[in-house]
């Protein structure tokens, strides 16, 4: 039996938007798998079709071996047989039932002393202790997400899907639950599908991630291979690698291939073969900014540019630069202050071979 | 006052109110619920009474529930009795003529609910009757006791198509409003006083109650 959850299918909606999935999870303990990509990409959706909350036109569902959806044998398996838990943008929890009676209600068919048992080994797994008799209305935001999650958990559900879980709580309370939420689910050994369009999100919490763009399916894969590597132009757009301009290829020699963009040739790295027609993949963290003479460098690529904008963000600036094509380039206060770096002036841009990923254009 | 007709209709206004809680409330859910595009079908038959005199719901009511009609054949071989000047017969036309008070407000306050409690519940489990008594009904409380009071109060009023189905006999049939139409047709006016007196006093503290009850769940 395959321990993994393998998912196929289509979903048409009035507005003419076409869901069309097809990926494959392995489910063994714990793992974290994100459902990533920008609003409207059907990541809920799909988070709603696992949870039998809504039905797909077509294709077939199975969980470890067990058939959830099947369109040509019309069957579809309840929310409540699936054994799977969920958690809410919002959280939902019952307005008229306290903490307490929020996380029992999922339990039925066990004795009542070990129902309590396993009340109260979640309430204080949560900390939510002291406020085990409140109403939900009375809870902070954190708080009720802990609520929303506890009230999960204490079913042992065989799956955990977690929709925007934190994009309801402040900054500096999503980062505190962020960390504590894989730890927990870890303990548990809860494996989880968490859905969410935030990038550090998704580079904190999860192994595995799926990007998800116009309701198809882009690139699945561990978590580095997808933000370092984008399997195309759509990926790299929605992971947020800044700069994303179509190149052609002159030649490769020893893996470095040249290639031209805009009025500039570049040296990059090479893995795989490559048709002639690329997309040049830049982070703006790979990009050095130089101002005045400089010596011998290890890096390939050497251009003059002009600044042409600067934009404060946060503790960074981000700096775009025209050489012949607009590359984005971060860098910190210090530096800034360092060259007395304005608007108009001329830089030199320092891109290291590796420091450029190529992926095919369709 | 009549005792007698006192004790009548808060019969008939108990009675009234206990059957459409039954039929009401999964009525009312559904409604509230469904996306059935047909829907507003449904409703507009609930509705009818609102805009129909009395008298004619009275009128066909009668027709089809006499002593020669199908309804009628059948509830004589069920039971031996006729539905026509009986109390069960103007049990059921009050019912009927309350739908609209009762469904109404109960399909409001279940449209109200947020989807996500009840797919919440699934989720945990919970079968559809489950989370129908254990969220859906605590959650829409304050309309459907808006339901019940409108329903009581306006039962407790009710004249045109009491009179209609069950005629005007004591004990049986005779409610107070229709023994304030016979008080006045006496000129008895001191007792038909007394009579509407109660009644006004207890159809505003009926509206008092819904209008708070209503305020209440704004502001919820």
């Amino acid at each position: 039996m395959t321990e993994s959850i393998d998912a196929r299918f289509v979903k048409l909606f009035p507005s003419g938007f076409h869901l069309n999935c097809e990926f494959s999870i392995p489910i063994q303990g714990f793992s974290f798998s994100v459902l990533f990509g920008p609003s409207g990409s059907g990541k809920t959706t799909i988070l709603r079709i696992l949870a039998g909350l809504d039905r797909p036109d077509e294709g077939v569902i199975s969980f470890c071996g067990e058939k959830w959806f099947d369109s040509n044998q019309g069957l579809h398996r309840s929310p409540q047989s699936r054994g799977i838990g969920i958690v809410f943008q919002d959280y939902a929890l019952f307005p008229h039932l306290s903490v307490e009676q929020n996380i029992s209600f999922g339990l039925k068919g066990i004795s009542g002393r070990e129902r309590s048992a396993r009340v109260n080994e979640i309430l204080s797994m949560l900390r939510l202790d002291p406020m085990r008799s409140r109403f939900p209305h009375k809870l902070s935001g954190g708080e009720q997400q802990r609520v929303a999650l506890a009230r999960t958990l204490v079913r042992r559900p065989r799956l955990l899907l977690l929709d925007e879980p934190l994009s309801a709580l402040d900054q500096p309370t999503r980062a505190e639950i962020r960390h504590e939420l894989r730890g927990l689910l870890q303990a548990l050994d809860v494996p989880t599908i968490l859905v969410t369009h935030d990038r550090v999100e998704t580079i904190a919490l999860a192994e595995r991630v799926i990007v998800l763009s116009g309701g198809s399916v882009q690139q699945i894969g561990d978590v580095q291979q997808v933000f370092n590597h984008p399997a195309n132009e759509i990926v790299a757009q929605i992971v947020g690698v800044e700069t994303v301009l179509p190149g052609v290829i002159r030649e490769i020699e020893e893996g470095i291939a040249v290639v031209d963009v805009g009025t500039v040739s570049l040296r990059a790295a090479v893995r795989d073969s490559l048709p002639n027609h690329v997309t040049v993949c830049i982070r703006a963290e790979e990009v050095l900014i130089e101002k005045g003479a400089q010596g011998a460098t290890s890096a390939r690529n050497r251009f003059q540019a002009v600044v042409r904008s600067i934009i404060a963000e946060g503790p960074v600036y981000r700096i775009v630069v025209d050489g012949g094509f607009e590359l984005t380039a971060l860098i910190t206060r210090h530096a800034r202050e360092e060259m007395a770096l304005q608007e108009g002036d001329t830089v030199l841009v320092v891109l290291k071979a590796h420091g450029i990923h190529l992926v095919p254009r369709e | 006052m009549d005792p007698a007709a006192l004790w009548l209709t808060l019969k008939l206004a108990c009675c009234t109110t206990l059957a459409l809680l039954f039929i009401g409330l999964p009525l009312g859910y559904w409604l509230g619920r469904t996306r059935w595009k047909w829907r507003f079908l449904v409703e507009a038959v609930v509705g009818l009474p609102l805009v129909l005199p009395p008298t004619v719901v009275g009128f066909y009511l009668l027709i089809a529930t006499g002593p020669r009609s199908m309804l009628g054949r059948f509830y004589e071989s069920l039971t031996g009795g006729m539905l026509p000047f009986s109390f069960q017969g103007i049990l059921l036309a009050s019912v009927l003529f309350n739908l609209p008070f009762a469904v109404r407000p109960f399909a409001a306050s279940f449209a109200s609910i947020d989807q996500r409690l009840l797919e919440a519940s699934w989720c945990l489990g919970a079968s559809h009757l489950r989370t129908f008594f254990r969220i859906a009904c605590p959650i829409a409380w304050p309309g459907i006791l808006t339901g019940i009071v409108l329903t009581f109060a306006h039962t407790v009023g009710e004249f045109g198509v009491v009179l209609m189905m069950g005629g005007n006999i004591p004990g049986v049939t005779r409610t107070l409003s229709i023994s304030i139409y016979d008080d006045v047709q006496s000129l008895d006016y001191a007792s038909a006083h007394q009579t509407a007196f109660v009644l006004l006093l207890f159809s505003f503290v009926a509206l008092t109650i819904t209008y708070s009850l209503q305020r209440r769940m704004v502001t919820l």
